[in-house]
């Protein structure tokens, strides 16, 4: 039985895990761009963990934008 | 039917060191099985570029300037990579001799094989020849025998053919040293003059008395194997044609049965 905390810590992880990768496919050593979904959470989720990571002062988010679109 | 897709970009700055010792911790905390694959394949890969790289032939590596300070300018948890090193050394898999906390330090047998990925081979339920091509001569020095072992060992030349090449350099200048000091008698030039200097300097001294090792030797510099395989064995994405390895193994073991007749 996972607990709450391995669930967020997991969760978080998959975040990380993918700025570091967006890191390492970018030309730039510390900008990159960061596209919300993909990691089987949901995106307000995956929003609160990259809130929590500036929080820490481990990321500056710089610029966010987006589009919605209904068909 | 309709949906509404919400797209989101984030343009972010990542604060470099805290953000990559954040990464490693929690990755060591959620998958401490893959973190440490993780810390172990960056070791690996790192000895591998000085095995190729000609650094640990005869030669010591240094653990701060050789491993631990690349692999943390390359963002590897530095701490980790001591504790998974010392993993390798005396007390663990023994593929480091010499380990000590400042030591330097230098692979086995055993450890050149996993670095090279050729200690998979060996475990294989397939019975595979190994090569045995060279015969080894009982007066060889401990390093040469261990060098030409290290090729018989091998099941097969196509796959390792940079690392043949890069070990047939070194092997041909031990032969060419022991030519030099027990047939011709004669002093070798510094180390630092390089393998294509004694290889000249050998058929020189040879003028007049060796005249089936002049051939052999003027055969194997005008082959131009030698300067073939300095050009593309330092170079990632080059493998050295398996057809000149072969060959040059053959010049290599006539040289070789001359020198220790």
């Amino acid at each position: 039985m996972i607990t709450a905390e391995e669930k967020a810590d997991s969760n978080t992880f998959k975040v990380v895990n993918k700025i570091r990768q967006f890191k390492v496919q970018s030309a730039s050593d510390h900008n990159i761009k960061y596209k919300i979904g993909n990691l089987l959470i949901s995106n307000d989720e995956e929003i609160e963990i990259l809130n929590s990571l500036q929080t820490k002062g481990l990321i500056e988010i710089t610029n966010s934008y987006g589009s919605d679109s209904s068909r | 039917m309709s949906s509404n897709i919400t797209y989101h970009f984030y343009e972010i700055k990542i604060n470099e060191p805290a953000f990559s010792d954040f990464y490693f911790k929690l990755f060591k905390k959620v998958d401490y099985p893959e973190f440490r694959e993780f810390v172990m394949k960056g070791i690996k890969n790192q000895l591998r570029d000085l095995v190729l790289s000609g650094k640990e032939v005869g030669v010591m590596i240094e653990p701060e300037v050789d491993i631990y300070k690349p692999l943390k300018q390359n963002g590897y948890p530095y701490s980790d990579v001591i504790y998974m090193l010392r993993e390798l050394g005396s007390e663990g898999e023994k593929y480091l001799e010499n380990y000590s906390n400042n030591g330097s330090l230098k692979l086995t047998p055993k450890g050149k094989k996993w670095v090279m990925d050729l200690s998979n081979i060996n475990q294989t339920t397939i019975p595979l020849n190994n090569l045995n091509y060279f015969d080894i001569p009982e007066d060889a020095s401990k390093k040469l025998k261990c060098l030409l072992i290290e090729i018989n060992d091998l099941t097969e030349i196509k796959p390792y053919a940079n690392l043949i090449g890069h070990q047939l350099r070194t092997i041909l200048t031990l032969i060419l040293k022991r030519i030099c000091e027990n047939i011709l008698e004669v002093e070798t030039p510094s180390d630092s003059a390089g393998l294509r200097q004694l290889l000249s300097f050998s058929i020189e001294q040879c003028a007049g008395r060796e005249k089936r090792l002049k051939e052999e030797l003027i055969e194997l510099k005008n082959s131009k194997y030698k300067d073939i395989i300095d050009d593309v064995i330092h170079d990632d994405h080059t493998t050295v044609n398996h057809l000149i390895i072969e060959k040059m193994m053959t010049h290599i073991k006539h040289i070789l049965s001359l020198a220790f007749r």
